[in-house]
Protein backbone atom coordinates (compact mmCIF):
# COMPACT_ATOMS: atom_id res chain seq x y z
CA UNK A 1 0.00 0.00 0.00
CA UNK A 2 2.88 2.39 0.93
CA UNK A 3 4.42 1.52 -2.36
CA UNK A 4 1.32 2.59 -4.50
CA UNK A 5 0.81 5.65 -2.42
CA UNK A 6 4.82 6.45 -3.20
CA UNK A 7 4.68 6.00 -7.07
CA UNK A 8 1.22 7.80 -7.21
CA UNK A 9 3.32 11.05 -5.81
CA UNK A 10 5.89 10.66 -7.77
CA UNK A 11 3.63 10.53 -10.87
CA UNK A 12 2.09 13.52 -9.95
CA UNK A 13 5.53 14.76 -8.98
CA UNK A 14 6.68 14.66 -12.64
CA UNK A 15 3.59 16.05 -13.98
CA UNK A 16 4.57 19.05 -12.09
CA UNK A 17 7.98 19.02 -13.24
CA UNK A 18 6.47 18.86 -17.05
CA UNK A 19 3.80 22.10 -16.42
CA UNK A 20 6.66 24.21 -15.13
CA UNK A 21 8.74 23.01 -17.85
CA UNK A 22 6.64 23.75 -20.68
CA UNK A 23 5.12 26.78 -18.73
CA UNK A 24 9.08 27.94 -18.27
CA UNK A 25 9.64 27.48 -22.08
CA UNK A 26 6.18 29.50 -22.79
CA UNK A 27 7.56 32.16 -20.46
CA UNK A 28 10.87 33.42 -22.03
CA UNK A 29 8.50 32.60 -25.92
CA UNK A 30 5.84 35.32 -24.77
CA UNK A 31 8.53 37.37 -22.81
CA UNK A 32 10.79 37.57 -26.05
CA UNK A 33 8.20 37.66 -28.46
CA UNK A 34 10.08 39.56 -30.67
CA UNK A 35 12.89 37.43 -30.53
CA UNK A 36 10.58 34.82 -31.17
CA UNK A 37 8.93 36.22 -34.13
CA UNK A 38 12.46 37.08 -35.74
CA UNK A 39 13.49 33.27 -35.01
CA UNK A 40 10.00 32.23 -36.58
CA UNK A 41 10.90 34.55 -39.97
CA UNK A 42 14.49 33.12 -40.09
CA UNK A 43 13.25 29.67 -39.61
CA UNK A 44 10.09 30.62 -42.45
CA UNK A 45 7.62 29.52 -39.88
CA UNK A 46 4.32 32.35 -39.80
CA UNK A 47 2.37 33.08 -37.04
CA UNK A 48 -0.23 31.15 -37.68
CA UNK A 49 1.86 28.68 -37.31
CA UNK A 50 3.36 29.89 -34.10
CA UNK A 51 -0.13 31.04 -32.94
CA UNK A 52 -1.42 27.38 -32.69
CA UNK A 53 1.51 25.60 -31.62
CA UNK A 54 0.98 28.39 -28.07
CA UNK A 55 -2.07 26.97 -28.14
CA UNK A 56 -1.24 23.40 -28.37
CA UNK A 57 1.54 23.79 -25.82
CA UNK A 58 -1.45 25.46 -23.43
CA UNK A 59 -4.19 22.35 -24.01
CA UNK A 60 -1.64 20.25 -22.96
CA UNK A 61 -1.29 22.25 -19.92
CA UNK A 62 -4.78 22.38 -19.11
CA UNK A 63 -4.87 18.19 -19.55
CA UNK A 64 -1.70 18.19 -17.66
CA UNK A 65 -3.28 20.03 -14.37
CA UNK A 66 -6.69 18.28 -14.97
CA UNK A 67 -4.23 14.80 -14.47
CA UNK A 68 -3.03 15.84 -11.70
CA UNK A 69 -6.31 17.33 -10.19
CA UNK A 70 -7.32 13.86 -10.79
CA UNK A 71 -4.28 11.85 -9.23
CA UNK A 72 -4.50 14.77 -6.37
CA UNK A 73 -8.19 14.11 -5.35
CA UNK A 74 -7.63 9.88 -5.12
CA UNK A 75 -4.82 10.58 -2.48
CA UNK A 76 -6.44 13.00 -0.40
CA UNK A 77 -8.09 10.34 1.88
CA UNK A 78 -4.49 8.47 2.10
CA UNK A 79 -2.59 11.81 3.06
CA UNK A 80 -4.94 13.00 5.47
CA UNK A 81 -4.58 8.99 7.13
CA UNK A 82 -1.60 9.54 7.57
CA UNK A 83 -1.99 11.60 10.82
CA UNK A 84 -4.21 8.65 12.11
CA UNK A 85 -2.25 6.40 14.56
CA UNK A 86 -3.71 2.85 13.17
CA UNK A 87 -2.93 3.83 9.85
CA UNK A 88 0.79 4.76 10.55
CA UNK A 89 0.78 1.17 12.72
CA UNK A 90 -0.16 -0.38 9.39
CA UNK A 91 2.86 1.64 7.73
CA UNK A 92 6.27 -0.67 7.71
CA UNK A 93 8.52 1.01 10.36
CA UNK A 94 10.87 3.35 9.23
CA UNK A 95 13.39 1.75 10.49
CA UNK A 96 12.97 -1.37 8.89
CA UNK A 97 14.25 -0.04 5.60
CA UNK A 98 17.01 1.95 7.49
CA UNK A 99 20.36 0.66 8.63
CA UNK A 100 20.78 -0.87 11.91
CA UNK A 101 22.48 1.76 13.58
CA UNK A 102 19.88 4.56 12.86
CA UNK A 103 17.30 1.72 13.43
CA UNK A 104 17.30 2.13 17.10
CA UNK A 105 16.90 6.29 17.63
CA UNK A 106 14.59 5.73 14.78
CA UNK A 107 11.73 3.24 16.39
CA UNK A 108 12.09 5.33 19.51
CA UNK A 109 10.97 8.37 18.16
CA UNK A 110 8.65 6.77 15.41
CA UNK A 111 6.86 4.52 18.92
CA UNK A 112 7.00 8.20 20.47
CA UNK A 113 5.40 9.81 17.69
CA UNK A 114 2.82 6.99 17.46
CA UNK A 115 1.68 7.43 21.10
CA UNK A 116 1.52 11.05 20.94
CA UNK A 117 -0.57 10.81 17.77
CA UNK A 118 -2.94 8.02 19.72
CA UNK A 119 -3.18 10.67 23.23
CA UNK A 120 -3.86 13.67 20.92
CA UNK A 121 -6.28 11.36 18.64
CA UNK A 122 -8.05 10.62 21.69
CA UNK A 123 -8.15 13.59 23.44
CA UNK A 124 -10.12 14.54 20.42
CA UNK A 125 -12.56 12.13 20.38
CA UNK A 126 -12.86 12.44 24.06
CA UNK A 127 -13.44 16.72 23.63
CA UNK A 128 -16.20 15.71 21.00
CA UNK A 129 -18.07 13.66 23.20
CA UNK A 130 -17.93 15.91 25.93
CA UNK A 131 -18.42 18.60 23.44
CA UNK A 132 -21.89 17.21 22.29
CA UNK A 133 -23.03 16.03 26.02
CA UNK A 134 -22.93 19.80 27.07
CA UNK A 135 -24.46 21.48 24.30
CA UNK A 136 -27.60 19.12 25.61
CA UNK A 137 -27.39 20.85 28.93
CA UNK A 138 -26.07 24.25 28.22
CA UNK A 139 -24.78 26.09 31.15
CA UNK A 140 -26.35 29.24 30.79
CA UNK A 141 -27.97 31.55 33.34
CA UNK A 142 -31.57 31.50 32.36
CA UNK A 143 -31.62 27.33 31.68
CA UNK A 144 -29.57 26.25 34.83
CA UNK A 145 -31.17 23.45 36.17
CA UNK A 146 -32.44 24.62 40.18
CA UNK A 147 -29.65 22.41 42.46
CA UNK A 148 -31.26 23.53 45.57
CA UNK A 149 -34.33 21.75 46.87
CA UNK A 150 -37.65 22.48 45.97
CA UNK A 151 -39.65 24.43 49.14
CA UNK A 152 -41.19 22.27 51.51
CA UNK A 153 -44.94 23.03 51.20
CA UNK A 154 -46.33 24.88 54.35
CA UNK A 155 -48.80 23.13 56.46
CA UNK A 156 -51.61 25.54 55.61
CA UNK A 157 -51.10 24.88 51.94
CA UNK A 158 -51.70 21.21 52.14
CA UNK A 159 -54.51 21.85 54.77
CA UNK A 160 -56.05 23.82 51.47
CA UNK A 161 -55.30 21.27 48.99
CA UNK A 162 -56.66 18.48 51.15
CA UNK A 163 -59.59 20.68 52.14
CA UNK A 164 -60.38 20.89 48.98
CA UNK A 165 -60.11 17.33 47.66
CA UNK A 166 -62.10 15.91 51.17
CA UNK A 167 -65.11 18.55 50.02
CA UNK A 168 -64.78 16.68 46.56
CA UNK A 169 -66.36 13.99 47.67
CA UNK A 170 -67.70 14.68 51.19
CA UNK A 171 -71.60 14.63 49.08
CA UNK A 172 -70.78 10.72 49.44
CA UNK A 173 -70.20 10.63 52.96
CA UNK A 174 -73.33 12.33 54.61
CA UNK A 175 -73.00 11.52 58.23
CA UNK A 176 -69.26 13.01 58.35
CA UNK A 177 -69.04 16.75 59.08
CA UNK A 178 -65.49 18.00 58.67
CA UNK A 179 -63.67 20.30 60.98
CA UNK A 180 -60.00 21.47 59.81
CA UNK A 181 -57.23 22.33 62.30
CA UNK A 182 -53.45 24.01 61.42
CA UNK A 183 -50.79 22.74 63.51
CA UNK A 184 -47.56 23.75 62.71
CA UNK A 185 -45.99 21.45 65.26
CA UNK A 186 -47.79 18.43 64.47
CA UNK A 187 -49.51 19.01 61.01
CA UNK A 188 -53.17 19.03 59.70
CA UNK A 189 -55.66 17.93 62.31
CA UNK A 190 -58.84 16.25 60.99
CA UNK A 191 -61.57 16.28 63.39
CA UNK A 192 -64.46 13.88 61.60
CA UNK A 193 -67.69 14.06 63.80
CA UNK A 194 -69.79 10.60 62.90
CA UNK A 195 -73.66 11.61 62.55
CA UNK A 196 -73.55 13.44 66.13
CA UNK A 197 -72.37 10.08 67.47
CA UNK A 198 -68.49 10.22 68.26
CA UNK A 199 -66.12 12.49 66.81
CA UNK A 200 -62.71 11.02 65.22
CA UNK A 201 -59.69 12.98 65.63
CA UNK A 202 -57.43 12.48 62.69
CA UNK A 203 -53.75 13.39 62.32
CA UNK A 204 -52.52 14.27 58.63
CA UNK A 205 -48.49 14.83 57.03
CA UNK A 206 -49.27 15.48 54.35
CA UNK A 207 -52.17 13.48 52.94
CA UNK A 208 -50.85 10.62 55.22
CA UNK A 209 -52.44 9.32 58.04
CA UNK A 210 -50.34 9.88 61.22
CA UNK A 211 -52.56 8.64 63.84
CA UNK A 212 -56.42 8.53 65.01
CA UNK A 213 -58.12 8.72 68.28
CA UNK A 214 -62.44 7.90 68.53
CA UNK A 215 -63.72 9.99 71.31
CA UNK A 216 -67.40 10.07 72.46
CA UNK A 217 -69.21 13.55 71.22
CA UNK A 218 -68.85 15.46 74.47
CA UNK A 219 -65.75 14.75 75.15
CA UNK A 220 -63.82 17.80 73.36
CA UNK A 221 -60.73 17.66 71.90
CA UNK A 222 -60.16 21.38 71.99
CA UNK A 223 -59.00 22.44 69.00
CA UNK A 224 -60.90 25.77 68.48
CA UNK A 225 -59.20 28.90 68.76
CA UNK A 226 -61.26 30.57 71.07
CA UNK A 227 -60.64 27.15 73.43
CA UNK A 228 -58.93 28.01 76.87
CA UNK A 229 -58.08 24.50 77.51
CA UNK A 230 -54.95 23.07 76.27
CA UNK A 231 -55.66 20.68 73.05
CA UNK A 232 -56.16 16.95 74.13
CA UNK A 233 -55.79 14.49 71.47
CA UNK A 234 -54.73 11.55 72.75
CA UNK A 235 -55.89 11.12 75.79
CA UNK A 236 -58.73 7.68 75.30
CA UNK A 237 -62.51 8.01 75.68
CA UNK A 238 -63.81 7.80 78.93
CA UNK A 239 -66.71 5.18 77.11
CA UNK A 240 -65.61 1.29 76.58
CA UNK A 241 -67.13 1.57 72.86
CA UNK A 242 -65.22 4.62 71.58
CA UNK A 243 -61.91 2.60 73.55
CA UNK A 244 -62.21 -0.52 71.45
CA UNK A 245 -63.43 1.82 68.35
CA UNK A 246 -60.29 3.95 68.52
CA UNK A 247 -58.13 0.43 68.41
CA UNK A 248 -60.50 -0.95 65.42
CA UNK A 249 -59.89 2.87 63.55
CA UNK A 250 -56.12 2.13 63.94
CA UNK A 251 -56.07 -1.46 62.32
CA UNK A 252 -58.07 0.48 59.69
CA UNK A 253 -55.45 2.91 59.05
CA UNK A 254 -53.10 0.20 58.89
CA UNK A 255 -55.13 -1.81 56.19
CA UNK A 256 -56.19 1.03 53.85
CA UNK A 257 -52.14 2.79 54.42
CA UNK A 258 -51.10 2.75 50.84
CA UNK A 259 -47.94 4.51 50.64
CA UNK A 260 -48.10 5.49 46.68
CA UNK A 261 -51.80 6.97 46.89
CA UNK A 262 -52.35 8.43 50.18
CA UNK A 263 -55.46 10.06 48.78
CA UNK A 264 -57.18 7.81 47.73
CA UNK A 265 -56.07 5.62 51.26
CA UNK A 266 -57.91 8.61 52.84
CA UNK A 267 -61.11 8.87 50.87
CA UNK A 268 -61.41 4.72 51.67
CA UNK A 269 -60.78 5.66 55.08
CA UNK A 270 -62.97 8.23 55.35
CA UNK A 271 -65.45 5.85 53.54
CA UNK A 272 -64.71 3.52 56.67
CA UNK A 273 -65.67 5.90 58.88
CA UNK A 274 -69.00 7.00 57.10
CA UNK A 275 -69.67 3.27 57.70
CA UNK A 276 -69.71 3.76 61.66
CA UNK A 277 -72.73 5.65 61.91
CA UNK A 278 -74.44 3.00 62.46
CA UNK A 279 -72.53 2.05 65.18
CA UNK A 280 -75.83 1.31 67.76
CA UNK A 281 -78.48 0.58 64.73
CA UNK A 282 -76.82 -1.83 62.96
CA UNK A 283 -77.18 -5.83 64.51
CA UNK A 284 -74.26 -8.03 64.07
CA UNK A 285 -74.06 -9.78 60.80
CA UNK A 286 -73.06 -12.91 62.23
CA UNK A 287 -74.97 -13.40 65.46
CA UNK A 288 -77.55 -10.39 64.32
CA UNK A 289 -78.15 -9.17 67.69
CA UNK A 290 -76.91 -5.41 68.87
CA UNK A 291 -75.27 -6.30 72.08
CA UNK A 292 -72.41 -8.67 72.53
CA UNK A 293 -71.09 -8.20 76.28
CA UNK A 294 -72.58 -5.02 76.50
CA UNK A 295 -71.14 -3.71 73.43
CA UNK A 296 -72.41 -2.97 69.90
CA UNK A 297 -71.23 -3.87 66.65
CA UNK A 298 -67.79 -2.26 66.50
CA UNK A 299 -65.74 -3.79 63.71
CA UNK A 300 -66.73 -3.13 60.10
CA UNK A 301 -65.26 -5.35 57.86
CA UNK A 302 -62.82 -3.61 54.96
CA UNK A 303 -64.49 -4.60 51.85
CA UNK A 304 -68.38 -4.60 51.64
CA UNK A 305 -68.52 -2.77 55.59
CA UNK A 306 -70.44 -5.26 57.16
CA UNK A 307 -71.29 -5.14 61.00
CA UNK A 308 -69.23 -7.31 63.53
CA UNK A 309 -68.52 -7.82 67.35
CA UNK A 310 -65.53 -7.99 68.01
CA UNK A 311 -66.25 -11.71 69.34
CA UNK A 312 -68.36 -12.62 66.38
CA UNK A 313 -65.43 -11.25 63.76
CA UNK A 314 -62.75 -13.75 65.13
CA UNK A 315 -65.43 -16.23 64.60
CA UNK A 316 -66.91 -15.16 61.17
CA UNK A 317 -62.68 -14.48 59.72
CA UNK A 318 -61.14 -17.49 61.18
CA UNK A 319 -60.23 -19.64 58.04
CA UNK A 320 -62.77 -23.07 59.24
CA UNK B 1 -75.13 12.58 78.07
CA UNK B 2 -76.74 9.68 76.72
CA UNK B 3 -80.04 7.72 76.16
CA UNK B 4 -82.25 7.43 79.11
CA UNK B 5 -85.10 5.22 79.37
CA UNK B 6 -87.54 5.62 82.91
CA UNK B 7 -89.70 2.44 83.42
CA UNK B 8 -91.21 0.53 85.52
CA UNK B 9 -89.86 -2.27 86.84
CA UNK B 10 -92.99 -4.97 87.33
CA UNK B 11 -92.68 -6.20 91.40
CA UNK B 12 -92.80 -10.05 91.26
CA UNK B 13 -96.20 -11.61 92.77
CA UNK B 14 -96.16 -12.06 96.63
CA UNK B 15 -93.06 -10.06 97.35
CA UNK B 16 -92.42 -6.66 98.74
CA UNK B 17 -91.00 -3.65 96.17
CA UNK B 18 -88.30 -3.56 98.64
CA UNK B 19 -87.73 -7.38 98.19
CA UNK B 20 -87.93 -7.18 94.54
CA UNK B 21 -85.33 -4.39 94.30
CA UNK B 22 -83.07 -6.09 96.45
CA UNK B 23 -83.59 -9.38 94.06
CA UNK B 24 -83.00 -7.08 90.90
CA UNK B 25 -79.72 -5.86 92.66
CA UNK B 26 -78.48 -9.54 93.27
CA UNK B 27 -79.10 -10.06 89.44
CA UNK B 28 -77.29 -7.14 88.69
CA UNK B 29 -74.45 -8.14 90.17
CA UNK B 30 -74.64 -11.83 89.31
CA UNK B 31 -74.80 -10.05 85.37
CA UNK B 32 -71.70 -8.29 85.86
CA UNK B 33 -72.84 -5.30 86.82
CA UNK B 34 -70.95 -2.95 89.00
CA UNK B 35 -72.81 -1.21 92.10
CA UNK B 36 -71.98 2.27 92.20
CA UNK B 37 -73.13 5.55 94.35
CA UNK B 38 -76.32 5.77 95.45
CA UNK B 39 -78.93 8.11 94.10
CA UNK B 40 -82.25 10.11 94.30
CA UNK B 41 -84.76 12.18 92.64
CA UNK B 42 -87.54 13.80 94.16
CA UNK B 43 -90.61 16.04 93.02
CA UNK B 44 -92.10 19.19 94.81
CA UNK B 45 -95.34 20.25 93.53
CA UNK B 46 -95.98 23.96 94.49
CA UNK B 47 -99.78 25.34 94.16
CA UNK B 48 -100.57 29.01 94.25
CA UNK B 49 -101.24 30.30 97.47
CA UNK B 50 -104.37 32.58 96.13
CA UNK B 51 -107.18 31.18 93.98
CA UNK B 52 -107.50 33.06 91.10
CA UNK B 53 -110.03 33.29 88.36
CA UNK B 54 -109.14 30.50 85.62
CA UNK B 55 -107.60 27.33 86.74
CA UNK B 56 -104.76 26.99 89.09
CA UNK B 57 -101.02 27.58 87.67
CA UNK B 58 -99.43 24.70 89.32
CA UNK B 59 -95.74 23.45 88.42
CA UNK B 60 -93.23 20.89 89.37
CA UNK B 61 -89.81 21.10 91.17
CA UNK B 62 -87.77 17.90 90.56
CA UNK B 63 -84.37 17.39 91.69
CA UNK B 64 -81.93 14.81 90.34
CA UNK B 65 -78.97 13.65 92.52
CA UNK B 66 -77.05 13.10 89.38
CA UNK B 67 -77.26 16.82 88.16
CA UNK B 68 -76.57 18.50 91.37
CA UNK B 69 -76.18 21.92 90.24
CA UNK B 70 -79.24 21.96 88.45
CA UNK B 71 -82.75 22.19 88.96
CA UNK B 72 -86.12 21.41 86.83
CA UNK B 73 -88.97 23.54 86.47
CA UNK B 74 -92.34 21.18 85.10
CA UNK B 75 -95.21 23.34 84.62
CA UNK B 76 -98.35 20.65 84.87
CA UNK B 77 -99.50 21.72 81.53
CA UNK B 78 -97.31 21.52 78.35
CA UNK B 79 -94.51 19.86 79.99
CA UNK B 80 -92.02 19.62 76.61
CA UNK B 81 -92.70 23.11 75.71
CA UNK B 82 -92.20 25.63 78.90
CA UNK B 83 -89.80 23.22 81.23
CA UNK B 84 -87.26 25.44 82.18
CA UNK B 85 -83.40 24.33 83.86
CA UNK B 86 -82.00 26.38 86.60
CA UNK B 87 -78.87 26.50 89.22
CA UNK B 88 -79.70 24.62 92.40
CA UNK B 89 -79.20 28.30 93.89
CA UNK B 90 -83.04 28.95 92.05
CA UNK B 91 -83.97 27.22 95.00
CA UNK B 92 -83.56 29.91 97.33
CA UNK B 93 -85.97 32.03 95.07
CA UNK B 94 -88.98 29.91 95.39
CA UNK B 95 -88.34 30.23 98.93
CA UNK B 96 -88.83 34.02 98.25
CA UNK B 97 -91.78 33.74 96.39
CA UNK B 98 -93.68 31.62 99.35
CA UNK B 99 -96.49 33.74 99.87
CA UNK B 100 -97.36 33.26 96.31
CA UNK B 101 -96.50 29.43 96.12
CA UNK B 102 -96.11 27.25 98.38
CA UNK B 103 -94.98 23.59 98.06
CA UNK B 104 -97.62 20.84 99.68
CA UNK B 105 -95.29 18.13 101.39
CA UNK B 106 -97.91 15.51 100.80
CA UNK B 107 -97.44 15.25 96.94
CA UNK B 108 -93.84 14.94 97.55
CA UNK B 109 -92.09 11.81 95.08
CA UNK B 110 -89.52 10.46 95.87
CA UNK B 111 -87.23 8.21 93.86
CA UNK B 112 -84.33 6.18 95.75
CA UNK B 113 -81.54 3.89 94.97
CA UNK B 114 -78.14 2.79 93.95
CA UNK B 115 -77.10 2.93 90.50
CA UNK B 116 -74.97 0.35 88.46
CA UNK B 117 -72.53 0.39 85.84
CA UNK B 118 -72.05 -2.08 83.02
CA UNK B 119 -69.68 -1.13 80.10
CA UNK B 120 -71.48 1.93 78.86
CA UNK B 121 -74.54 1.24 80.57
CA UNK B 122 -75.63 2.94 83.92
CA UNK B 123 -78.68 1.38 85.28
CA UNK B 124 -80.55 2.63 88.63
CA UNK B 125 -83.36 0.67 89.95
CA UNK B 126 -85.07 2.56 92.81
CA UNK B 127 -87.99 3.23 94.85
CA UNK B 128 -90.70 5.00 94.65
CA UNK B 129 -92.39 6.97 97.33
CA UNK B 130 -95.10 9.17 98.06
CA UNK B 131 -95.70 10.48 101.17
CA UNK B 132 -93.47 7.69 102.59
CA UNK B 133 -95.38 4.70 101.36
CA UNK B 134 -93.59 2.41 98.41
CA UNK B 135 -95.73 2.40 95.54
CA UNK B 136 -93.21 0.17 92.58
CA UNK B 137 -90.13 0.19 91.56
CA UNK B 138 -88.77 2.60 88.98
CA UNK B 139 -85.45 1.37 86.37
CA UNK B 140 -83.62 3.71 84.36
CA UNK B 141 -81.12 2.43 81.84
CA UNK B 142 -78.83 5.23 80.69
CA UNK B 143 -76.65 3.99 77.34
CA UNK B 144 -73.48 6.65 77.88
CA UNK B 145 -72.00 6.95 74.72
CA UNK B 146 -74.72 7.63 72.28
CA UNK B 147 -76.39 11.13 72.09
CA UNK B 148 -78.77 10.33 69.59
CA UNK B 149 -81.83 8.99 70.76
CA UNK B 150 -83.74 7.40 67.77
CA UNK B 151 -80.47 5.79 66.62
CA UNK B 152 -80.46 3.26 69.47
CA UNK B 153 -84.44 2.34 70.29
CA UNK B 154 -83.32 -1.62 69.45
CA UNK B 155 -80.20 -1.87 71.15
CA UNK B 156 -81.74 -0.51 74.13
CA UNK B 157 -84.49 -2.55 73.51
CA UNK B 158 -82.74 -5.36 73.72
CA UNK B 159 -80.45 -4.37 76.83
CA UNK B 160 -83.23 -3.52 78.69
CA UNK B 161 -85.06 -7.02 77.82
CA UNK B 162 -82.32 -8.94 79.41
CA UNK B 163 -82.84 -7.05 82.97
CA UNK B 164 -86.74 -7.29 82.55
CA UNK B 165 -88.92 -10.00 83.52
CA UNK B 166 -91.28 -9.16 80.86
CA UNK B 167 -89.85 -7.81 77.61
CA UNK B 168 -91.46 -4.53 76.35
CA UNK B 169 -91.59 -4.03 72.98
CA UNK B 170 -92.08 -0.37 72.54
CA UNK B 171 -89.55 2.56 74.17
CA UNK B 172 -91.61 4.52 77.28
CA UNK B 173 -94.25 6.36 76.00
CA UNK B 174 -92.80 9.76 76.52
CA UNK B 175 -90.08 8.66 74.65
CA UNK B 176 -92.06 7.41 71.74
CA UNK B 177 -93.34 11.20 70.72
CA UNK B 178 -89.63 12.08 71.01
CA UNK B 179 -88.28 9.48 68.45
CA UNK B 180 -91.30 10.33 66.27
CA UNK B 181 -90.08 14.47 66.07
CA UNK B 182 -87.10 13.27 64.50
CA UNK B 183 -83.11 12.59 65.52
CA UNK B 184 -83.11 15.08 68.09
CA UNK B 185 -79.89 15.00 70.58
CA UNK B 186 -81.46 13.99 74.15
CA UNK B 187 -80.81 16.22 77.34
CA UNK B 188 -81.33 15.74 80.30
CA UNK B 189 -84.38 17.17 80.57
CA UNK B 190 -85.64 14.46 78.75
CA UNK B 191 -84.79 12.12 81.46
CA UNK B 192 -86.49 14.46 83.99
CA UNK B 193 -89.93 14.43 82.17
CA UNK B 194 -89.78 10.91 81.89
CA UNK B 195 -90.04 10.82 85.44
CA UNK B 196 -92.33 13.46 85.49
CA UNK B 197 -94.60 11.63 83.16
CA UNK B 198 -94.40 8.19 85.57
CA UNK B 199 -94.76 10.45 88.43
CA UNK B 200 -97.82 11.96 87.19
CA UNK B 201 -99.36 8.37 86.09
CA UNK B 202 -98.66 6.83 89.58
CA UNK B 203 -100.19 10.13 90.97
CA UNK B 204 -103.80 9.76 88.84
CA UNK B 205 -103.85 6.26 89.78
CA UNK B 206 -103.80 7.09 93.22
CA UNK B 207 -106.49 9.71 93.19
CA UNK B 208 -109.29 6.99 92.71
CA UNK B 209 -108.55 5.35 96.21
Amino acid sequence: MGDTTRNQLSAILDNLQEIENSLSRQNISLVDYRTAIQNAREEGVTVEDSANGLRRILENLDTDLRDIEKKTADTPSMISSLGLASFLCNVPSIGAMSGAAVESVNKSLYEELISTYSSTERSREYSAAAHNALAQYPFRRGTKPNLRPKRAESTEESRRNLERYIRGFSAMLPTLTFFFYDQPAMGTILEVIVDRIFRVVILLRGSHIEGVNVRGSEEQHNLGLKELRPIDLWTPSGLEVFRQLTRNAQAAMLHFQSPFLPESSLKNYLQWLNSLATLFSTPCRRCGKYLDNGLPPTFRDYKILQAYHEGCRILSFTPS
Amino acid sequence: MGITWVLVYPTPEGKTHNQALEDLGKQLLAMGFEKDQPYTVECETYFPVFNLPGPPKIFHVILDSDRPASCFLVPDKDPLGLSIVAERSFMGFLGKLSKAYSAKKSTNVEVKGTSYLFHDFTVRPGVLTIMGSVRGIVLETELRSCPVLITAVELMKEFVNTILPTPIDAPPPFLSSRIAAGAIPVSHLDTVLQYFDMFKSVRNSMIPK
